[in-house]
């Protein structure tokens, strides 16, 4: 399906409900060439090229997709407004960071015309790195589970996805993952401070 | 602290599956325990860390995505002031169509040498008509062919066919007769006549057309096409294999031509 044979409602039900109506709504908006152009013609416009265009689009639709599932955004301006707003910040953040003087980027930010105001998680990258450490830890297939678990895949899903006899299996599996995750973060002390920020 | 206490009530307090009086319980006992405020808060953290997970999922999905369109459709971006254009092609694509064209160079080649390789091409190199000039040397009495040879020449090949077909045996110029039939026969493509006609020709003895009558014998076959028959094969070997032939060199470079992995 086409992104203009989606709702905005469709899109927000499919990605809410997750596993593979999320994967689907996701691919109907990354699909959707007339936002993608308008974004690298944004990027393009403002000392950047069209790799950076295509990158600001995989991460507004990364930032759009997680505001989604934690009810940051509830459908009130159109999702495509929506998801364009979020790439313009994220790349005018990205110009700000690498300006020696912000003057000019915040001019630029200042006057484009802000129809939605995005709320954007932004995430240093310290503490990126900090999350991906534990991530490392905790070990390719538990981190799996759980994001699966977290996007809402039935167990049988999960048990077939990861190959589990059953789905008591990859519950069980599931649970002995979230406890180590439990377990590091209360073993660092210091990632307990980055994490409550 | 042991997180397996409460891990199963917390996970489902966050994830909504408590029933109303449940979750008016569990948030009384927050109040008093200590431990489960700890953990709970512990349980949100790891929120973050399985949050991180899929956003890294997600940005390696879109990236096979992007390389999946790609090579499916190169996207051209195009600005409105300037008119620059931005040609989103992967390496691959420009791989696949390079390839393409090899293969297309290669097809093309496989087939024109091929082509070189085939019984006409073979024949074609090979063959040559007696020029005209070759039949006016002498006076009228010296020669006896040339009403056949004028026919020939100007296009009646029956009337030429005749007349050569009429010369005796016995007549001093029979062997040149049966040679200039020969050539008449190919033109007609009535091979097997040319190929009896230059048969007679190259038995009559060694006469000055002795070896191009076996020559054009063996040409006669390629002209036809039957390169598989036992009597073109014996006949192109005897002529690779005897030295001196006026013909040996050709017909060995044609040997090696019907041997090729071209054909």
């Amino acid at each position: 399906m086409q992104t203009s044979q989606w709702t905005d409602d469709q899109f927000l039900a499919a990605i809410n409900s997750g596993g593979q109506n999320r994967q689907a709504a996701l691919r109907a908006i990354y699909n959707d060439n007339e936002l993608k152009r308008k974004v690298i013609q944004f990027v393009r416009n403002r000392q950047g090229n069209a790799e950076d265009g295509q990158d600001m689009f995989h991460e507004g639709i990364i930032v759009l997709d997680r505001n989604i599932r934690e009810g940051r955004f509830r459908g009130e301006a159109p999702l495509k407004g929506y998801l364009y707003s979020i790439c313009r910040f994220l790349w005018m953040n990205q110009v700000r960071k690498q300006a020696h003087t912000t003057q000019g980027a915040e001019t630029v930010l200042a006057n484009e015309p802000d129809e939605y105001t995005p709320e954007i998680t932004m995430i240093a990258q310290e503490r990126k790195d900090l999350l991906n450490s534990l991530l490392g830890q905790l070990g390719e297939r538990c981190q799996r589970i759980l994001e699966l678990w977290k996007l809402s895949y039935s167990m049988e899903e999960i048990a077939a996805s990861l190959g589990f006899s059953s789905a008591d299996m990859a519950r069980k599996a599931k649970y002995r993952c979230h406890v180590s995750l439990v377990e590091l973060v209360q073993q660092n002390p210091e990632m307990q401070k980055v994490l409550k920020y | 602290m042991n997180i397996e206490l409460y891990i199963e009530r917390i996970e489902e307090y966050e994830t909504g599956t408590m029933s109303a009086a449940e979750r008016a319980a569990f948030e009384s006992e927050l109040v008093t325990n200590a431990e489960l405020r700890q953990a709970l808060a512990l349980f949100q953290q790891t929120n973050d860390v399985i949050e991180q997970g899929i956003e890294n999922s997600l940005r390696s999905q879109l990236q096979t995505w992007n390389e999946e369109e790609a090579t499916a459709t190169p996207m051209t971006v195009t600005t409105p002031v300037g008119g620059r254009v931005v040609q989103m092609r992967s390496t691959w694509v420009r791989l696949a169509v390079a390839a393409s064209v090899a293969l297309l160079i290669g097809w093309f080649g496989v087939r024109w040498a091929h082509s070189q390789y085939s019984d006409e091409a073979l024949f074609a190199a090979q063959y040559e008509k007696p020029a005209d000039s070759s039949f006016r040397s002498g006076g009228a009495a010296d020669r006896p062919l040339q009403p056949g040879l004028d026919a020939w020449m100007a296009g009646d090949l029956n009337k030429a066919t005749l007349f050569f077909g009429d010369i005796s045996p016995d007549d001093d110029h029979y062997a040149e007769a049966e040679y200039y039939l020969g050539h008449v026969a190919l033109q007609q493509q009535q091979y097997d006549l040319a190929i009896a006609a230059f048969g007679l020709s190259a038995q009559q003895g060694p006469t000055r057309f002795k070896e191009k009558a076996e020559w054009n014998r063996v040409l006669t076959y390629l002209a036809a096409g039957r390169t598989k028959d036992a009597d073109f094969l014996l006949f192109l070997g005897q002529l690779a294999n005897r030295t001196g032939h006026s013909y040996q060199e050709q017909a060995q470079d044609l040997q090696g031509k019907l041997g090729s992995v071209w054909r």
